[in-house]
């Protein structure tokens, strides 16, 4: 079933086509959530509400947009609203934001592997973490990455380039590390 | 197909890395026909896959099976809200009614409990000379 007769069939409350949704897009929209939001509990909201929007308004969504650049979108919103009001909030504890330190549940996440690279893309602009997220890591298309962030592809690629060369700095340092 | 330039190739890596699946689709064909027929672009193509790689060591978040199992059930928990709104629909609706009832019950009850009253012959002339006397006139008059 293509796109939009699956949305079409939501929009008439068929539950089998929400659940077909749902098996469809649940795990890269949560990995999405997960790692900008470094926080799994957040992540988990922010899914839940992405797909309440679904069931609710599916006939707001136009087959000229792409489903997952939809989808991904409401993501997006729900977290950058998420990390506003964390911001807001740690601006009032008069916490420093330009190098905020690693949440308890992104500190979970990044337990068992290599947290250099974790803590490289959380010192990034949001909007590059957001393009390094959606491209690398959820195999979105820059077409489909730039209408989630509703950019011009020019844009996205120059987010993503700006993005991967203050990585490569990181990597320089990590590897100047390892051979010392 | 697109011709593919050096410019345009080095833009592509460092906006994609060095996976070809990740580049664009309508260009993909021209940058790697360009990369099989362009030396250096094999140099550029391996610093992009260290990058590449070294970013795979970002963790996996996972995902949440709970969470999904939740969301497999929003059609159910959207139902059966929906379904009690109508009941207070209904309930709200039937108020007036029902309490129009309910004063009729009180007051059928309170006339059975309290029992007939009985008056005499002189009240009811009482009251009715009063209600007359009250209008200028009396029983005696007419």
């Amino acid at each position: 079933m293509n796109d939009t007769a699956l949305m079409e069939r939501i929009a008439e409350q068929d539950e089998v086509a929400f659940r077909s949704l749902v098996q469809l897009y649940f795990d890269r929209l949560f990995r999405y959530a997960a790692r900008l939001l470094g926080d799994r509990i957040e992540a988990e909201d922010a899914i839940q509400d992405c797909f309440l929007t679904v069931w609710r308004k599916a006939e707001t969504w136009k087959p000229t947009a792409s489903l997952s650049s939809w989808l991904h979108r409401i993501v997006h919103n729900h977290c950058i609203d998420l990390i506003r009001k964390r911001r807001a909030m740690e601006d009032s504890n008069e916490i420093d934001l330009i190098d905020p330190a690693p949440s308890p549940e992104s500190r979970a996440i990044s337990a068992e592997t290599d947290q250099l690279v974790d803590a490289a893309i959380r010192k990034l602009p949001l909007r590059q973490q957001a393009a390094l997220h959606l491209v690398h890591f959820g195999g979105l298309s820059g077409a489909e990455a730039a209408a989630t962030l509703e950019i011009s592809v020019e844009a996205l690629e120059s987010l993503l380039s700006r993005a991967r060369r203050t990585l490569r700095e990181a990597m320089a340092r990590d590897m100047a590390k390892g051979a010392a | 197909m697109t011709e593919m330039t050096e410019q345009r190739f080095k833009e592509i890596l460092s906006a994609y890395g060095a996976a070809p699946a990740h580049w664009p689709e309508g260009e993909r064909s021209a940058a790697q026909e360009f990369l099989s027929a362009t030396p250096s672009a094999k140099l550029l193509l391996s610093e992009e896959m260290a990058l590449d790689a070294w970013m795979s060591n970002l963790p996996d978040p996972g995902i949440s099976e709970a969470a999904k199992h939740r969301i497999l059930g929003i059609p159910d928990v959207e139902r059966t809200e929906t379904e009690s709104r109508d009941l207070i629909k209904i309930l709200t609706g039937w108020r007036p009614i029902a309490g129009l009832s309910s004063a009729l019950a009180c007051g059928l009850l309170l006339g059975l409990f309290l029992g007939p009253v009985e008056t005499t012959a002189d009240e009811y002339d009482t009251i009715d000379n009063t209600g007359l006397t009250a209008i200028g006139t009396s029983v005696e008059e007419q």
